[in-house]
């Protein structure tokens, strides 16, 4: 009963959105293109800089967040390797493998979730994971998607073009220098930011309606299996190592056991690395992402 | 000064700053326009006036009164602008595009942000029934205008019925009729689409200003401004008084009334050829001119 009216309360809310999105995007033709850059570009920096802002997290606290979110998401990737070699899969299929299982989707979806079953808090601890994870997803995910093709300086150059990293840069200036925002850039921000997360979720709904049919649905199961039960059994591991407690430890585990990012569907369609089977695992890891994520947040919230 | 100076910092120019992020943004990522306006005006307003009216705490005897000043107010400032232009003989059309600039205006995008701005959430509930009844009066009174009175009932009919703020409305009196209390499931997407209605709705209006060109015709274009920011706020004051609005009502309203010309105008005058360049021409100046207005009257409101 319990499992029942977390599912009904924090993520079917989160589905009934994304189904707008979906249902836009069929009916009215709107276009995902659109409202994804307005995201990447205007919203979501604002978002990112608002909540660091208003973090009121320790450097200590911030800095086993940050070992948190490398361990999970580079712990995954090894293991994901390992697993690829056993299988003796090709050069193209494991660059695929790696990016749909390594990089989560915690913008759109882990940042509203967290917020509706842990509250501000742990929403703040799930910034700082997801503010990392772009870094990462722009860095290692673009060089990893390209085989191994792009240099490590030209992976590290497309960090730059992403709005975001720019907002935590200022957000972390200041942070550190203790300045007064004042009302007049505050609030455009504020403004902003509120719209970040539900329209980032209406985008996902719209990306959603463009998924293919599945292909290779062994591999698809593989991938799901490890980026929804494997990795959230990481992060509680984690977790316990790095000492995180309370709303960081909330905020973290949530952001580790989500599906994965709609957006490693740009960078396989872009680089040519298995793009069906890549939204194939997007798919269904974000449709059966409910049946992990509803015990989970019973746990998390029994502080167990 | 320091009050003026702090009203406009505080409340009006970040509206601006956030339509000018609209603006670079449909100027330079070349994002379309209709895209997000199309789902800010389907999806996230619908959801921003029914969770605005279930959580406010308007009385039936208020909502009537606050939707009968908008009817007054907007076919009082019609009946000033036709007789304002009796010695300029203007034609059907011109006429036509003269009216629909000086009776419509912005009460969506930035007419609710003003008022969530200076005077929170309890004047933007307020704010919502003018907006609502100024967008059915929009597609009634607005197309007979611009059509050169060609309407018939079931054209009227069908306009007003294709608002969708109006499903907001209608779902939002079932609830308040019936008692209900809305779960969970239901009032949390809903919330959490309603936030995004305002920074989208503003994100717009600097999208549909960044197509706007050059002002035409600077007289009437100016006649018409004049009477959209100050003309109607003058009517607006007459109006609270008769009938009775105070406090967050009559904030709401004052604010509502200030605002410049709405962007739907130009809509319906190229979709009717009434005088579009005219039109696009007061929208522009009058929204360029109207911190001046509205902050003013902000500082008034808060003496």
């Amino acid at each position: 009963m319990e499992l029942v009216s977390i599912f009904a309360n924090n993520i079917l809310p989160i589905f009934l959105v994304a189904g707008v999105g979906f249902v836009l995007a069929r009916k009215l033709h709107a276009d995902a293109m659109t409202l994804s850059r307005v995201t990447l570009y205007a919203l979501s920096p604002c978002l990112v800089f608002n909540l660091l802002v208003n973090a009121q997290v320790s450097a200590s606290e911030f800095g086993r967040l940050l070992l948190f979110t490398l361990g999970t998401i580079l712990g995954i990737g090894a293991i994901t390797w390992l697993v690829t070699r056993a299988l003796q899969l090709d050069r193209v299929m494991v660059s695929a493998f790696l990016v749909a299982v390594m990089f989560a989707n915690g913008g759109n979806y882990g940042l509203p979730l967290t917020s509706f079953a842990f509250g501000q808090a742990a929403l703040t601890r799930a910034t700082i994971y997801f503010v990392i994870s772009v870094v990462l997803t722009y860095t290692l995910g673009i060089f990893l998607a390209s085989s191994g093709r792009r240099s490590a300086r030209e992976a590290l150059s497309g960090v730059f073009k992403i709005p975001s990293v720019y907002a935590a840069i200022a957000a972390v200036i200041v942070v550190a220098t203790q300045v007064t925002v004042p009302p007049v850039v505050m609030r455009p921000v504020e403004l902003l930011s509120n719209a970040a997360i539900p329209v980032m979720l209406l985008v996902l709904g719209m990306q959603l309606e463009r998924a293919a049919k599945p292909e290779k649905l062994q591999l698809v199961g593989l991938a799901v299996g490890l980026r929804l039960i494997v990795s959230t059994l990481l992060g509680f591991v984690l977790a316990q190592v790095l000492g995180l407690d309370g709303a960081a430890r909330q905020g973290g585990i949530i952001q580790a056991a989500m599906p994965v990012a709609v957006v490693t569907t740009i960078l396989s369609t872009e680089f040519q690395t298995e793009p069906a089977f890549v939204t194939s695992v997007v798919f269904f890891s974000t449709v059966l992402s409910p049946l992990t994520l509803t015990p989970l947040i019973a746990l998390l919230a029994n502080g167990r | 000064m320091t009050l003026l100076l702090s009203i406009f910092a505080n409340d009006v120019l970040p509206i601006f700053l956030v339509a000018s992020v609209g603006y670079l943004l449909a100027h330079y990522l070349k994002a379309d326009v209709k895209t997000l306006s199309r789902i800010t005006f389907n999806a996230l307003v619908p959801c921003l006036v029914f969770s605005l009216l279930v959580t406010s705490k308007i009385s039936a005897d208020e909502f009537g009164r606050m939707a009968l000043f908008t009817a007054f107010l907007i076919l009082g400032i019609g009946l000033i602008g036709r007789l304002v232009t009796l010695p300029l003989r203007l034609d059907r059309a011109m006429l036509s595009a003269f009216l629909i600039v000086v009776m419509f205006s912005n009460g969506g995008n930035y007419g609710l942000s003003v008022s969530m701005f200076a005077f929170g959430q309890a004047a933007l509930a307020r704010a919502t029934i003018y907006y609502i009844t100024s967008t059915a009066m929009m597609y009634t009174v607005g197309v007979f205008l611009a059509n050169s009175g060609h309407q018939s009932l079931r054209e009227a009919i069908v306009g007003v019925l294709k608002i969708p703020a109006l499903y907001g409305v209608l779902a939002a009196f079932g609830v308040l009729l019936t008692g209900i209390i809305v779960p969970p499931v239901v009032m949390r997407p809903v919330q959490l689409l309603s936030e995004a209605a305002l920074p989208c709705m503003i994100l717009v209006l600097g999208m549909q200003l960044e197509r706007t060109t050059k002002v035409e015709q600077p007289l009437l274009v100016g006649l018409a401004t004049c009477l959209s920011l100050v003309g109607t706020p003058l009517l607006a004051w007459g109006l609270v008084k008769v009938l009775g609005l105070s406090g967050v009502a009559q904030q709401a309203a004052m604010i509502e009334s200030s605002m410049p010309t709405a962007v739907v105008t130009t809509i319906l005058a190229l979709e009717y050829q009434v005088a579009p360049s005219f039109v696009t021409s007061t929208v522009f100046l009058s929204t360029l001119l109207s911190p001046f207005t509205v902050t003013l009257i902000i500082a008034f409101l808060q003496r």
